[in-house]
């Protein structure tokens, strides 16, 4: 007979995380931002406060479901609650689905 | 009764940066580090005083040799060439600092001992980058009267 946590392992099963219930068009965190000019991507924006050896500012960072931005490329154009950005940088999450933009403000 | 000449020298040092071409008037002495500029405050120079040095000049003990340091931080924040903009604010303080500062109706030279090494960072809406100039004083009070040159 199988322990507790090994029968939670036998009947656990994959499945497909609903991503478009967090990142989707109205969804209840997620904006709209106009990514390169033409497309329209959702997700949700942060931009808590922050600060760098005495100068202040925010840290910007759009997350959306990685197949709406398959190619990303540092400069690429974001525009997000009507302010103009650019790619800085991106990460994947450990599924490789969620990908966490970096922005700087233009 | 003036104020010690430390004072008198940081006030003199303050004057004469405010007003520079790329910082205008973002000069800000007595500021804790810990009280960030704000974007309306940018490009900004904040002034330390620094380290000073004090030695006996005179055989009745009466007088002191003094050589204080007067540190200017640079912090700019923006798009583009950053490093470019660091280079044009150090260019305008030596160029404003090379005729030495007035200090108690005495011009007092302002040495420039060198930079820092510019700290740079990206994880702000904009990149930042920040650099401390020191500047290097000598004049002579009287041991019981710090607030006059002589």
């Amino acid at each position: 007979m199988l322990g507790g946590d090994q029968a939670d392992d036998r009947n656990m099963t994959a499945f497909t995380e609903p991503l478009s219930v967090f990142f989707g068009a109205g969804a209840e965190f997620a904006v709209s931002a106009l990514y390169k000019g033409a497309i329209t991507i959702s997700g949700v924006f942060d931009n808590g406060s922050g600060a760098s050896f005495g100068i202040a500012g925010t840290r910007p960072r759009f997350s959306c479901k990685a197949t709406d931005v398959p190619s990303p490329a540092r400069g690429d154009a974001l525009v997000v609650n009507a302010i103009n950005y650019q790619l800085a940088d991106w990460t994947l999450d450990d599924t490789q689905t969620v990908i966490a933009l970096e922005l700087e403000r233009q | 009764m003036a104020a010690h000449v430390s004072t008198q020298l940081r006030n003199a040092l303050k004057s004469a940066l405010t007003g520079l071409a790329t910082t205008g008037a973002h000069v800000y002495a007595d500021r804790p580090e810990s009280r960030s500029l704000q974007a309306a405050e940018l490009p900004g120079l904040l002034i330390y005083t620094g380290e000073e040095v004090a030695a006996l000049d005179s055989l009745d003990g009466g007088i002191l040799n003094r050589t204080p340091r007067l540190r200017v931080g640079i912090r700019v924040k923006n798009t583009g060439a950053i490093d470019d903009t660091l280079d044009q604010i150090r260019k305008e303080i030596e160029i404003a600092l090379a005729g030495g500062l007035t200090v108690a109706g005495r011009n007092l030279v302002a040495q420039y001992t060198g930079m820092s090494e510019p700290s740079l960072d990206d994880t702000l809406d904009q990149p930042v980058i920040a650099a401390e100039l020191e500047f290097l004083f000598e004049f002579y009070t009287l041991y019981n009267a710090p607030d006059a040159l002589v």
